[in-house]
């Protein structure tokens, strides 16, 4: 039942590929000469047969064809779409993208196994680095990665507001993935949380728009987005802590004589950049400007005493 | 035993590779393919065999050449290039290849994989450099000299910041493999202070020095590694019996997502009652640092300091010269 089931889908696939013009279904069903005489178990199966080679990214169109009185559906394969473009991959570099895939764990329902099948052969190997990374919803991807892909416009709802984006690229940090595109409405550059995107939708016109010479992500110092007036705070970090303020808070650390660091951050958002100085605890100091230091101060005394008016 | 849809995807895969490469055998189609070598024999001699346009006939229909153990295909000029790949599987690789960079050394020539991956992109009409995954700590000195470690085998002395305990410990460790879990890089090490394997977050090793010494590839050997195959887990260890019970306020509710929160109820003073494990005293302060003054720690279990928040901001005020 499965080989007939197989031979049937890749006569339709021949047929198809072979095509000069749209099929009707019909006309399918003569030519591949396998499906049941009756109409509804005819069409119940080539429906199935369709789905299969939707599933596996054949690019199956429909059209209509024939007088309006009496028009029917027809399928074609774009044959410049289904086949892939020579990529003359070489040993090596199938290999590592091989070594990639069995390295680097999308969490998710998302798999390349097929797609380097396609390539030229999946393998199994051993590996030493090992990675993992969320992904959250695939569908969501799959489409902001066509979209970005072929320069289509997306449109999605973010943040209560809807909004019209050029997706430029789509980037990994802090344990999130972001879009980022222009916006539009506003004609500027933004980023966007992929997680809390909904209503997406993607236009059908290809190369709506061009990209920059050159764009960048997401930043991500939180404090540097807000109302507040800017300011340039100054903070001593502890040589213990240097690295991490590094690596986490996305500034440069001047040492000092003593392998302390001195830390300049823009600041836009009081309290964001309170709270990330509080977590280096005591292995900190904001020295400039005062009202800074000074707000710091006064929550730390805040907590205090709202603990001693707590059950503690 | 592969359902239909997955032989067909195999199928419409191997022919154009069999068709460029003039031939291979079974051995190495079951192995390329992951195609189990009864099922390929069966649909190369008893399925693909029939395959062809209308009218099937036999100049029309693949030929399957089938000598030993090496097979030729030829009159499927319509298979003889493979389906392109879809975004999403286009994306995966991108994605992965672009984290697979951030672990490896640049430096040691993996240039085939940067042309792998533009190779990707272009085929679906995108640029490589529309996928960014974040660097993290590969810049810095202690990556480098961890990368040294590992490529040359030597032990590594390090000095590593706790952040849950706020306490930093020197361990010399035999470095196994690193690893990124979601946002952060990580070293899987044998460490010998604690005689067992560890997983150290790399942005909180403080200082690391290349020991003389070489790792003890027997010993280790003889250790159970699987683990070190599998993606790395959370770095954060919940205490099974620590606990707290806050109020928050509306504004704090992120950390019903952010932590696994065992209860949550809604106070009439507009504030939600929230059980959590916790992780130690200087945790469950850093926590209370980070919400509202107004933040009530309403309950603790024994043994958890219910002065944490205040003892933690105590400590932080000597600095700015509060010693009260």
């Amino acid at each position: 039942m499965a080989a007939e089931k197989l031979e049937r889908i890749l006569k339709l696939l021949a047929e198809l590929l072979n095509a000069s013009g749209p099929l009707t279904a019909d006309e399918l069903r003569t030519k591949i000469g396998m499906y049941p005489e009756n109409l509804v178990a005819f069409r119940k199966q080539f429906s199935r047969d369709k789905a299969a080679l939707k599933e596996m990214g054949v690019p199956l169109d429909v059209i209509s064809v024939g007088s309006s009185a009496k028009s029917a559906e027809a399928y074609f394969l774009d044959n410049k779409r289904y086949y892939l473009p020579d990529l003359d991959l070489t040993d090596a570099e199938l290999s590592q993208l091989n070594y990639a895939s069995n390295s680097i764990h999308l969490i998710g329902e998302l798999t390349e196994e097929e797609a380097l099948r396609k390539l030229g052969g999946y393998s199994k190997q051993s590996v030493d680095l090992s990675a993992s990374a969320s992904i959250g919803d695939v569908d969501t991807f799959n489409r902001l990665f066509e979209a970005l892909s072929q320069r289509k416009r997306a449109s999605f709802s973010y943040a209560s507001k809807q909004r019209l984006i050029e997706p430029y690229l789509l980037q990994f940090k802090g344990e999130h993935w972001y879009l980022t595109g222009r916006e539009i409405e506003t004609d500027s550059v933004k980023s966007f949380r992929t997680d809390r995107i909904s209503d997406l939708s993607i236009d059908d016109t290809f190369d709506a728009y061009s990209l920059p010479d050159s764009f960048s992500g997401a930043d991500f110092s939180y404090f540097s987005y807000g109302d507040d007036d800017e300011v340039e705070a100054k903070v001593l970090i502890d040589k213990s802590h240097v690295q991490w303020v590094e690596s986490n808070l996305d500034v440069p650390i001047e040492l000092n004589e003593n392998g302390d660091g001195i830390a300049i951050f823009v600041v836009k958002n009081y309290e964001s950049f309170i709270s990330r100085v509080l977590l280096l605890l005591d292995h900190a100091e904001i020295l400039e400007p005062d009202f800074l230091r000074q707000k710091l101060i006064e929550r730390l005394k805040r907590l205090q005493d709202s603990s001693e008016g707590s059950n503690a | 035993m592969l359902k239909a849809t997955e032989r067909l995807e195999r199928l419409v895969s191997m022919v154009p590779w069999l068709i460029g490469n003039n031939g291979a055998t079974i051995d190495e189609l079951e192995d390329r393919f992951q195609y189990p070598r009864e099922t390929l024999l069966n649909d190369l001699t008893k399925v693909l065999f029939f395959v062809g346009p209308h009218p099937h006939t036999p100049d029309n229909l693949i030929e399957i050449n089938l000598q030993d153990d090496e097979v030729w295909i030829s009159q499927a000029n319509y298979l003889a290039r493979p389906l392109n790949l879809t975004y999403a599987e286009a994306f995966s690789l991108l994605a992965k290849g672009k984290m697979l960079l951030q672990l490896i050394d640049e430096n040691l020539a993996h240039s085939s994989l940067v042309s792998a991956l533009d190779k990707v992109a272009n085929c679906i009409g995108a640029n490589h450099e529309q996928v960014v995954v974040d660097p993290g700590v590969r810049d810095s000195e202690i990556y480098s000299l961890t990368h040294n470690a590992l490529l040359n085998k030597k032990k590594i002395l390090i000095r590593y910041y706790s952040f849950n305990d706020d306490y930093s410990s020197e361990r010399l460790i035999q470095p196994l493999g690193l690893g990124i879990n979601d946002r952060y890089l990580y070293l899987r090490a044998h460490c010998e202070t604690a005689n067992d394997f560890r997983t150290f977050r790399m942005d909180r090793i403080i200082h690391a020095e290349l020991s003389e010494e070489g790792i003890d590839t027997e010993f280790l050997e003889s250790m159970d590694l699987e683990p070190i195959q599998n993606p790395i887990d959370l770095d954060f260890q919940f205490s099974e019996e620590g606990w707290a019970t806050l109020q928050i306020k509306e504004s704090d509710s992120w950390i019903i997502s952010k932590y696994p929160t065992t209860s949550v109820t809604e106070k009439s003073n507009n504030m939600l009652e929230v059980t959590l494990p916790i992780s130690s005293n200087i945790w469950l302060g850093r926590l209370l640092l980070q919400l509202e003054p107004e933040t009530i720690l309403a309950e603790v279990a024994s043994g958890v300091d219910i002065h944490a928040g205040h003892n933690l901001a105590k400590r932080i005020l000597s600095r700015y010269g509060f010693n009260e």
